[in-house]
């Protein structure tokens, strides 16, 4: 398996003992940037439930929960 | 739901859910549990397509199947029947 450093890998290239050669977060994160977690996979939601859920992903989910009497209510 | 929207609606969750595969391997190409579950339902996807082809006609006009007697395409119902 070709281990390749890409961008968000700043730091040393350094090979996970699991599936993914680039880590969850960056060894060495430079400051001022923003960095994105690296999306690490296990489980699929069902055919149905996820053609529903919009995802495949259950790590991706995140539906907007409506919160009873959320929200400004005086204008 | 009749047959045939069960079927089509089979087919568009296993449509769904290879192109979330899709996605998600672009990024972790070396993701073994997930090229199986790719490789698994883009077989499937194949079959289930086949399947729908052969018993209520083509569902792409050209590439997929072959019509042998007469022009099946236009036996199909049109988009709006």
């Amino acid at each position: 398996m070709k281990e390749d450093n890409n961008a968000n890998n700043a730091g040393v290239g350094n090979v996970y003992p699991c599936i993914y050669p680039i880590p969850f977060m960056p060894q060495y994160v430079a400051l001022a940037n923003a960095y994105v977690p690296y999306q690490q996979h296990a489980k699929s939601f069902l055919l149905c439930e996820a053609l529903k859920k919009g995802t495949l992903f259950p790590e991706l989910y995140q539906p907007y929960e409506v919160k009873i009497g959320g929200g400004r209510h005086n204008e | 739901m009749n047959d045939k929207e069960i079927l089509l609606r089979s087919i568009q969750e296993v449509e769904f859910a290879l192109l979330e595969l899709n996605l998600y391997l672009d990024t972790h190409r070396y993701d073994r549990l997930a090229l199986m579950e790719y490789n698994y339902y883009a077989q499937n996807l194949m079959m289930l397509k086949y399947n729908f082809d052969m018993k209520y006609g083509p569902l792409m006009n050209f590439g997929f199947s072959p019509s042998v007697d007469g022009w099946r395409w236009i036996e199909g119902p049109w988009p709006w029947e």
